[in-house]
């Protein structure tokens, strides 16, 4: 248990011991504009949209793999499920494959409509967004599909039989149930990409987001101070955003609660594992 | 129960379409990867790897070859960090939950928290403290950081659904505690330690933050690998070093979902 | 809890493989004798196949190695106290700057004397293995349409977009070098670099990455038509490996580059390494490089039919030599200028 906590507060000792180092003058560097201020802004900005967008894609999905029967659903799920093992560099690879200068989907483009669209696209702004799409949806899918799962059809319809109309149904009923997942898988895909650094080693060709900053820093001019203070601040602001999104009094709906939803919203354990899934 | 305001069947219809649609515009990367694996692509034009790859097997049989020392790292790698993982995550939850202090709910939370650190911080924190130390062990530590809190998350909740009266009255009836472990918590225990299991392989198979930073030339993880052949091999070669990183870990995340671990939802750090 | 017991039999199973395998890999990695070199990148120079002769004349493996010359400096830096290689291959005015930093130490190869006297170190602590010159290294048929570039000016035309590449400085060496010469040829000094930056940020509209690692098969396959690096590169493209590949100096004028090696002060395998220099200033190795059309220290060295197939040397008379002190000296504030011009601009 202590060999837990050492490990947990070790690294951010050390981050914070080296930023310190050269007395403060790493976060003037960092905070003030240039290149490290673009890093941040970068990531942060490029984090968010995704994390919105990937969990706005991904609340159809999960809603039908929790509460609908069909052939192939299965199948359909192994398959959302699959990128989650995938290594930063293989997410970056295969969207160069796709989005590349000659990648599939820009040649069957140049096949299709004779002009080079989206060609090179994996390196821009765009790649990145899509790259981060690519692993955050089957995130944000499987936390959903578990919250929907546990979504008790009862309420929904006894506000119906209550004469409720359908918006009212969504705004008051469904809404803030499902709010702590929401709120939980808008914080783990934005800490996912934020973190990200297998997909932007590859992609981040010609802009710059914070943990290839920190790279840099590390590798090409051993600059530990600046290096500790980006990555306190990337660190910083993924764990604010976290509990931000987790503020509800009883602590639900951060990154940690992602992870708790096997315990039902009251608290004892969903029945039957390996049922019917 | 579905989500349409008009036609039920109209909407439930689209929303499946919906699913598999974004579930093939997930799948379709792969599978021109694969593919490309084992057919040959010609609009991917000239290649030069220093060694000839023509017939199906030479890319594959290039990579084993290439690769040889990443992929027995690897290998172990997470034969060394599975079981540390679960004798560290696993007593550890037991503890969190059957013997909860003043504050083990904070030591659990932070118990969370290595997840959000760069992976890269982690590295350099890890060289600048015990350079000196072998740079296996380093890596092991790494992925130790990152795996841990994921056991101690899946047998924490198992045990959450496992009724603590039990043990409790294992002991009035007299057993001892070690055989209360060996011969009740165990066996409750044990498909949540198989998933934790599968867990940890999976992230540690693919982790790939720390292990770059960590890597040297002899003492590099399959993922690193990847990243230099991505980068400077041919197509087909990629594809093939793919597949085979793909190979243990496509069953694995199978046996995951399988169990109804919704922890994978984590992943290693991208 | 049957299922859960047929996945424990798996994993059990697999732990089994990786303990066997474990077993098999330390057995092997026990026998092996190496020598670490940073900065040995199969596709550059020919290391792949250099080393691979290596192996087989003695035994010992050099395993490859990614890194670019200035991140090899850098490793070498951070590894000072639990050193992890043995040598490392840069670019001259990097090899140059890591001598200066004390990473090296001094060992004059067997021949050491049939170098001349700038391209190497008085005490032995950096010695050039080859040469190369900056070029325009374009695969033809993806071009598009366009015309082969034949000047810097050129270079910035519209019509360029998306299609060219140069590696980041500040991780490779060669991409330093053209940044450097850059600015040297269009008047800048070296603290004044306004001159080379300003061009660089016009040009960044045509660029369409900046790599750092060697992207020698996408330029090959067309992914990337214009790629400015060394020309030795793109003659192996072109003659070994049969792409449409042309090399060109540009009319403005070029640089030449020697590439050398230095010996890591405190090297784990410091025997092997020495005799490892000795075998690279030996002509079996020089002839290796010259195969890749870099042109080796070792005066005679390079195959007549390599010769034949670089530029005549009117093209190269417009490449010129750059000083590596003045290089060194200006390496950290340049690199700088250039990632916040260029790369950490806001997007």
């Amino acid at each position: 248990m202590l060999f837990l906590v050492a490990l947990v507060l070790w690294p951010f000792a050390h981050l914070v011991a080296a930023a310190a180092k050269g007395g403060g003058g790493a976060w003037r560097t960092v905070l003030a504009a240039g290149r490290y201020r673009n890093a941040l802004v970068n990531s942060l900005v490029l984090s968010a949209a995704a994390a919105s967008a990937a969990v706005l894609l991904s609340l159809v999905p999960a809603w039908v793999l929790a509460r609908e029967r069909f052939p192939g659903r299965r199948l359909l799920r192994a398959v959302m499920a699959l990128p989650l093992s995938f290594s930063g560099v293989l997410v970056g690879f295969l969207m160069v494959v796709m989005l590349g200068r000659i990648g599939a989907v820009t040649e069957l483009l140049r096949w299709l409509t004779g002009r080079a669209l989206l060609s090179g696209a994996a390196y821009t702004a765009t790649g990145l967004f899509a790259a981060y799409l690519y692993f955050e949806v089957p995130r944000a899918v499987l936390t959903l599909e578990a919250a929907f799962r546990r979504f008790p059809p009862e309420l929904d319809a006894a506000a119906r039989t209550l004469g409720a109309g359908t918006r009212d149904r969504l705004l008051r009923v469904r809404l803030p149930l499902l709010a702590p997942a929401l709120r939980s898988s808008l914080a783990l895909t934005f800490s996912a990409s934020m973190g990200s650094f297998g997909v932007a080693l590859i992609l981040a060709r010609r802009f710059t987001v914070a943990p290839v900053e920190i790279y840099t820093e590390l590798t090409g001019f051993l600059n530990d101070a600046v290096a500790g203070a980006l990555c306190l601040l990337l660190a910083l602001a993924t764990l604010a955003v976290d509990r931000l999104l987790a503020a509800d009094g009883r602590g639900r709906g951060g990154v940690a609660d992602a992870s708790a939803r096997a315990r039902t919203p009251h608290g004892r354990r969903a029945p039957g594992r390996g049922a019917a899934r | 129960m579905s989500l349409a305001a008009g036609s039920p069947r109209l909407g439930r219809r689209l929303a499946i379409a919906w699913t598999a649609l974004v579930a093939a515009m997930l799948a379709a990367p792969i599978a021109v990867t694969v593919g490309g694996a084992f057919l040959r692509f010609d609009w991917y034009g000239q290649r030069s790897e220093g060694a000839p790859v023509q017939g199906v097997a030479a890319p594959f049989a290039y990579v084993l070859e290439l690769w040889r020392h990443n992929l027995l790292r690897s290998l172990e790698i997470v034969a060394v960090v599975v079981p540390l993982a679960l004798l560290l995550g696993a007593p550890a939850a037991y503890a969190f939950r059957r013997r909860p202090f003043p504050g083990s709910r904070w030591v659990e939370a932070a118990a969370v928290a290595p997840l959000a650190i760069p992976g890269i911080a982690l590295a350099v924190a890890l060289i600048e403290v015990a350079g000196g130390a072998p740079r296996f062990a380093l890596l092991a530590a790494g992925h130790l950081v990152y795996t841990v809190p994921l056991v101690v998350k899946t047998v924490g909740n198992a045990l959450a659904g496992h009724d603590p009266l039990l043990e409790a009255a294992a002991r009035t009836l007299g057993a001892g505690r070690l055989a209360i472990v060996r011969r009740l918590v165990l066996p409750l225990l044990a498909p949540s330690l198989v998933l934790s299991a599968l867990l940890v392989f999976a992230v540690s198979w693919g982790e790939f933050n720390v292990s770059f930073l960590l890597a040297t030339p002899r003492v590099q993880t399959f993922p690193a690998a990847l990243y230099l052949t991505y980068t400077t091999n041919s197509f087909p070669v990629a594809a093939a070093a793919t597949v085979v990183f793909l190979l243990p870990v496509v069953p694995a995340v199978a046996a995951i979902q399988a169990l109804g671990g919704e922890q994978l939802e984590r992943g290693p750090q991208p | 809890m049957g299922p859960a017991a047929h996945h424990a039999s798996r994993v059990a199973i697999a732990a089994a493989i990786a303990g066997a395998a474990l077993a098999a890999g330390l057995a092997a990695a026990a026998g092996e004798k190496v020598v670490i070199q940073y900065d040995c990148i199969p596709n550059y120079a020919n290391w792949g196949s250099v080393t691979a002769l290596y192996k087989k004349v003695s035994g010992v493996t050099v395993p490859p190695d990614p890194k670019g010359s200035s991140i090899a400096m850098a490793a070498l830096e951070r590894e000072r106290d639990h050193p992890v290689a043995d040598c490392a291959y840069y670019s001259g005015a990097i090899g140059f700057q890591a001598a200066q930093k004390g990473l090296h130490q001094p060992y004059k190869p067997k021949g050491w004397e049939a170098i001349p006297a700038e391209l190497k170190d008085p005490d032995g602590l950096w010695w050039t293995l080859h040469t190369s010159a900056i070029a325009f290294l374009v695969n033809v048929k993806a071009l598009g349409g366009a015309p082969v570039p034949r000047s810097w000016q050129q270079l910035l035309a519209p019509a360029y977009k998306g299609k060219v590449a140069y590696d980041d400085p500040t991780w490779g060496g060669t991409s330093y070098t053209l940044v450097y010469g850059l600015n040297q040829l269009l008047g800048g000094s070296d603290t004044n670099f306004k001159p080379g930056l300003a061009y660089l940020k016009k040009l960044d509209a045509n660029v369409s990455s900046y790599p750092r690692e060697s992207i020698y098969n996408a330029v090959l396959r067309g992914e990337v038509p214009i790629w400015i690096n060394a020309d030795g590169n793109g003659y192996k493209m072109r003659y070994v490996d049969g792409g449409p590949i042309e090399v060109v100096i540009p009319a403005e004028g070029s640089f030449t580059m020697p590439l050398v090696m230095g010996m890591a002060k405190g090297a784990p395998h410091p025997e092997e390494t020495r005799r490892y220099f000795d075998w690279l200033l030996g002509p079996e190795a020089q002839a290796e490089f010259g195969k890749a059309f870099f042109r080796p220290v070792l005066a005679g060295a390079l195959p007549a039919d390599v010769a034949a197939k670089l530029l005549p040397e009117r093209e190269y008379a417009r490449a010129r030599a750059l000083d590596l002190a003045r290089m060194a000296a200006a390496a950290d504030a340049l690199k700088k200028a250039w990632l916040d011009e260029i790369r950490g601009a806001g997007r």
